[in-house]
């Protein structure tokens, strides 16, 4: 090769990795405006499905949601969510909505979702939760819909207090319970069970001091049992900016996470010493109200379903819930996903949704 | 429940095997396990507990030594304390509420409408046959865990 030539193939390639790195920079200053746009926009809308407001008393809101079908199933349906967050997980989109979808097949759908607790609800326990707020909700439904039983999704902690009621709450209206990654053998929460040991961890200073739980520790507590979740979030939304329903789904969960709610001191104190400490659903000893709720109690159908790749509630955790349980009728699904997108990501379209429907839809009538 | 962007909304990916966008995204997915594997071990500790809660229990003794100090300073010049204003504006939220529940039931009310509660769909509905032909998902009492469970 003459030196002109080679020259020449310099000049070439300094310009390719030239246009290459102007392209790259390009790229990367648009989809930093894109990312600036996005975090100055208005939050996602969220919760979308008309719905009436039936009971508010403090922190409890009861909604009901407006049919889509013109005949639904005799037995209505109670959602009712975890305490740490807001229900519109169930409702994030159109078309990403496992409201949407029980009423589109045919449900009369109701939510038990959450409100901030104030200072003045820091004594809320778990007997307010199991013995007023779902009993509440309950009769509320009987009332409106005129049916006597009623079917109970729990999500999480929901399901845990679902569990509390169907056991203390033997004589009805509870026809069915399904309880979404519910753990029971509060000894297998892993990390958790690390932070929250008697030995260093003070609940009672905490409550004491704090009165609420704020919406910081709730969140810090969740971040930190997967750290790397938020900055990988982050990074999976610069490569698909361009992707609209991408990017429309990660801000609706964004959002989500965003909006965690407080806690109510007692309930924490009377979490972590009765469940956690002393593993209380599990051994069947715990107490609510001076009423046993021994899961061996609950004889209604129940359906219990995991995630795989679950990190708050892990499989050991969920996994005994069937042999505690009184019911004959009793089933499991185990679903790839975690602990989210069971309930809300696209699996949760193709996997969770359509067997919950199932086994609920054969109970309902 | 935890940053639900991370969990959620990942399940998408680009159709190409061979794609940058799909090797990118298994890049980032590797480095997240890897990551949350290694602050799970690092804080999963018995020392990293006991210094969390330490650094807690000092925050939180801090606090109420302040507060309490905060409260006597105010009491002495006849002011308000911060629980007094937040007791406050608790009540007025509460208010606000119902007066937002009230307003939003006006219309209705005053139009003489309907309540959008009271026509109520039959409740007739029986699920499809394919629903109840199967006795694993119709209700046959099987007492199995694990029945529906999905391969990895």
């Amino acid at each position: 090769m003459s030196t002109t030539a080679t020259s020449a193939a310099a000049e070439l390639d300094t310009d390719g990795v030239l246009a290459q790195a102007q392209a790259f920079f390009s790229d990367l200053a648009g989809r930093g405006a894109r990312r600036l746009e996005l975090a100055t926009a208005a939050p996602e809308p969220v919760g979308l499905t008309p719905k009436d407001v039936v009971l508010e008393r403090g922190t409890l809101r009861l909604y009901h949601y407006r049919p889509l079908v013109d005949e639904v199933y005799r037995v209505p349906v109670l959602l009712v969510m975890a305490t740490t967050n807001k229900s519109f997980v169930f409702d994030l989109a159109p078309g990403q909505s496992m409201i949407e979808f029980l009423l589109q097949r045919g449900f009369d759908v109701y939510t038990l979702d959450w409100a901030p607790p104030t200072q003045a609800e820091r004594h809320l326990s778990l007997e307010d939760y199991t013995q007023d707020f779902i009993p509440s909700c309950a009769q509320a439904i009987q009332t409106r819909s005129g049916e006597p039983e009623l079917s109970i999704i729990g999500y999480c902690m929901g399901g845990v207090l679902s569990l509390i009621y169907a056991a203390t709450h033997r004589k009805g209206p509870l026809k069915n319970l399904a309880c979404i990654t519910t753990p029971v053998d509060w000894h297998q929460l892993g990390l958790m069970n690390v932070w929250n040991d008697p030995e260093y961890f003070d609940v009672d200073q905490l409550v004491d001091t704090l009165g609420i739980l704020p919406v910081e520790a709730v969140t810090r507590m969740f971040e930190m049992q997967r750290p790397a979740q938020k900055t990988a979030g982050e990074m999976r939304l610069w490569s698909q900016l361009a992707d609209p329903d991408f990017v429309r789904s990660f801000r609706a969960f964004e959002r989500w996470g965003e909006e965690t709610l407080p806690l109510a001191g007692e309930y924490v104190r009377e979490t972590t010493k009765a469940l956690c400490w002393d593993n209380q659903l599990y051994t069947g000893e715990l107490q609510v109200s001076g009423r046993s709720a021994d899961l061996a109690q609950i004889e209604v159908p129940v359906l219990s379903i995991v995630a795989q790749h679950d990190h708050l509630a892990p499989r050991k955790a969920t996994e005994p819930l069937l042999r505690l349980v009184g019911s004959e009728d009793k089933q499991e699904v185990l679903l790839k996903g975690g602990h989210v997108s069971l309930i809300a990501g696209l699996n949760a379209r193709r996997r969770m949704w359509p067997q919950l429907e199932r086994w609920l839809a054969v109970r309902s009538t | 429940m935890a940053n639900g962007a991370g969990d959620g909304a990942n399940g998408k990916r680009s159709n190409t095997a061979n794609d940058l966008g799909a090797q990118w995204q298994d890049m980032i997915g590797q480095w997240e396990r890897g990551f949350d594997a290694l602050a799970t071990q690092l804080m999963g500790t018995e020392g990293f507990a006991r210094a969390m809660n330490q650094g807690q229990q000092a925050g939180l003794a801090f606090q109420k030594t302040l507060g309490e100090a905060v409260n006597r300073q105010l009491a002495a010049l006849d002011l308000p304390t911060g629980e007094s204003i937040r007791a406050l504006h608790e009540t007025l939220l509460r208010i606000e509420r119902r007066l937002d529940h009230l307003e939003a039931r006006l219309p209705v009310a005053t139009a003489g409408a309907a309540d959008p509660a009271v026509p109520q769909p039959s409740r007739t509905k029986q699920p499809p046959v394919e629903y109840t032909a199967q006795p694993a998902a119709a209700g046959a009492p099987t007492g199995a865990p694990g029945a529906g469970q999905e391969a990895a």
